[in-house]
């Protein structure tokens, strides 16, 4: 984690593949992600997530309740995740 | 020549041997690909050469040298009015059909139904479909591709001259 604050948090993503990697989305109650962000091969790039509900999203982070649908691909293949934060 | 067809199957066959390009492609995802035919073949794993590929390209080709010599002798044989039958050629081609197959009942039912993987493979043998894992809260979606190549068609042509040299001969008794 680069940043937090109240309207976006922004992630350091890196990539240690030889070939690039896609994140098509983030997504929980209260953030999002921008836009799908594209990671070249050994190269980090920083990923903006938009929040939408800053009390919220801190009161669902303290309830554990807030989950993450996390959905990421490297060529053809798609990867969807459910993380709880 | 007592056996024009038996000698333009070990021609034709002979030609195809000694082609140096892969007769079938197939990706799981883009991850793992590979270009074979019987005598070659080429691995990548994320988009890296597989050393293993190598090895395995010194077996392959020696396979080939085998198979190209039989080939010869084939030639040799039957352009004496010889009948010398030589099958390889026939049955490599038919391999790839089979291949698909047996790949789908291992990774579906033994991997689906004995040991209780969530995977949906899907049965392909030339085409694009989708391949679903689904494992602690992760939901994969794989591309596999299966594609043959030009010379794979190629490699029908030998096959259909000897079924067509059996169907003659039996005629013949």
């Amino acid at each position: 984690m680069v940043s937090f604050n109240k309207t976006n948090i922004i992630l350091s993503v890196e990539n240690p593949l030889n070939i690039s990697i896609t994140i098509y989305n983030i997504s929980g109650d209260y953030v999002y992600l921008q836009k799908p962000y594209i990671i070249p091969p050994h190269d980090s790039k920083e990923i903006i997530l938009i929040v939408t509900n800053y009390s919220n999203l801190i009161n669902n982070i303290s309830n554990k309740t807030e989950t993450l649908t996390i959905s990421v691909g490297i060529l053809n293949t798609t990867i969807d995740e459910v993380e709880t934060l | 020549m007592k056996y024009p067809i038996l000698f333009s199957y070990y021609i034709i066959s002979l030609i195809v041997v000694l082609i140096p390009l892969p007769w079938w492609y197939y990706s799981v995802g883009g991850i793992f690909q590979t270009y074979d035919s019987p005598f070659q073949i080429g691995l990548t794993f994320f988009g890296e050469n597989l050393i293993i590929g190598n090895i395995l390209n010194i077996l392959l080709n020696a396979f080939r040298i085998y198979v190209a010599a039989n080939l010869i002798y084939g030639i040799i044989l039957v352009a004496r009015n010889n009948k010398y039958r030589y099958s390889t050629m026939f049955w490599l081609p038919i391999f790839y059909f089979i291949d698909p197959i047996i790949i789908y009942f291992i990774i579906d039912y033994l991997l689906g139904l004995v040991l209780h993987i969530p995977i949906s493979y899907p049965i392909l043998i030339i085409g694009k479909e989708n391949l679903r894992i689904a494992s602690q809260g992760a939901n994969i979606q794989m591309l596999i591709i299966s594609q043959p190549t030009i010379l794979f068609w190629i490699s029908l042509i030998p096959t259909i001259l000897y079924v067509l040299f059996l169907i003659i001969e039996r005629k013949k008794n």
